[in-house]
């Protein structure tokens, strides 16, 4: 990979993971606020717990495979962002059509409510997350015949 | 021996199986750490089937009458904005009151309550409690019938003073400060 790419690579894996392991430490610190903000969402809030439980390891653990671990690793990591920040923006989608206005619960307790600007973040992110996977992509490799 | 050559780009393999493998691996590893983590934490997060909270201390600031338990009302104590008030008679009173409590039957002579509302100020939650929860009822339904105050919440002690004095929360005894100046009117 060209040192440039290797440099941008690095700067967005370094921005991308910055903010999920934020994220997912201000999750997991107000752990029961962020259920009741997942709850809020009326989307199966009977599984709210499961979700408050689960998404801050899944947000932590592929921060660090991004930042820390070899390309493969990183790809796996990026595509389970990818994965939950779609996940993320239905369900912001769904309650913003039904006009229900709550907290994002994006970092947790103190989250803005959900308005154009959590989509625009989460798109911004998206890019970011799958500029790394098309950085990181395989190489074409010249073959003789 | 002369050999034809060609170069051509092989088409980028994508290692779909090696991504999700990691991917998988990943997952395992959240879950496994989320669950363990959780039975780390002071209060883990219960994973029954959820149920929305159908009482809480900001619900309680409600411009409407609502009846809490003592514990429930119990966290509202020491706030600047809210306000005790203890309909029964006044020797009941003098014999045990909730701490801070004003007597409500004195300043609310002849069915006023405009002393009362005086005395509330800037204070959003009213407190209310009595012998039982009904008489105490009664009262809080007057005092929102007569105040205009849209932003005051009035709360009725579930149990009335029984219950707040079994549950062991904080009571006083003594004599009523506003009911000797306001006696003569109050209790001719």
């Amino acid at each position: 990979m060209p040192i440039r790419n290797r440099a941008l690579s690095l700067v967005l894996r370094l921005a991308l993971a910055g903010v999920f392991l934020f994220a997912g430490i201000e999750k997991w610190r107000g752990a029961h606020e962020f259920m009741e903000q997942i709850a809020n969402y009326q989307w199966y809030p009977e599984f709210s717990p499961w979700a408050a439980l689960l998404l801050p390891p899944f947000e932590v653990a592929s921060a660090l495979a991004v930042l820390f671990m070899g390309r493969r690793w990183r790809q796996a990591g990026a595509v389970i962002m990818v994965g939950m920040l779609f996940v993320f923006t239905v369900a912001m989608a769904r309650a913003w059509s039904l006009g229900i206005n709550i907290e994002c619960g994006c970092f947790g307790k103190g989250s803005p409510n959900i308005g154009p600007l959590s989509f625009l973040r989460n798109g911004l992110l998206i890019a970011v997350a799958s500029a790394i996977l098309w950085l990181d992509r395989e190489r074409p490799r010249l073959v003789s015949s | 021996m002369s050999e034809t050559q060609s170069e051509t780009h092989r088409p980028v393999a994508l290692p779909f199986a090696q991504i999700a493998l990691r991917a998988v691996v990943i997952s395992v590893v959240s879950v496994a750490s989320g669950w363990y983590l959780n039975q780390l934490r002071p209060h883990p997060l219960a994973l029954q089937k959820y149920a929305a909270p159908t009482e809480c201390a900001e619900a309680s600031l409600a411009p409407s009458s609502s009846v809490l338990s003592a514990q429930a009302v119990s966290s509202l104590c020491g706030r600047d904005d809210v306000l005790f008030a203890d309909a029964r008679d006044e020797v009941q009173y003098e014999q045990g009151h909730v701490t801070g409590a004003v007597h409500l039957a004195c300043t609310s002579s002849r069915g006023d309550v405009g002393q009362l509302l005086g005395q509330l100020g800037g204070k959003r939650t009213l407190v209310v409690y009595g012998k039982s929860t009904d008489e105490a009822r009664q009262v809080a339904d007057g005092i929102l019938r007569q105040t205009k105050r849209r932003d005051l919440g009035v709360i009725v002690l579930d149990g009335g003073f029984a219950a707040w004095r079994d549950t062991g929360l904080a009571c006083s005894s003594g004599a009523c400060e506003n009911c000797e100046s306001s006696s003569g009117n109050a209790h001719p």
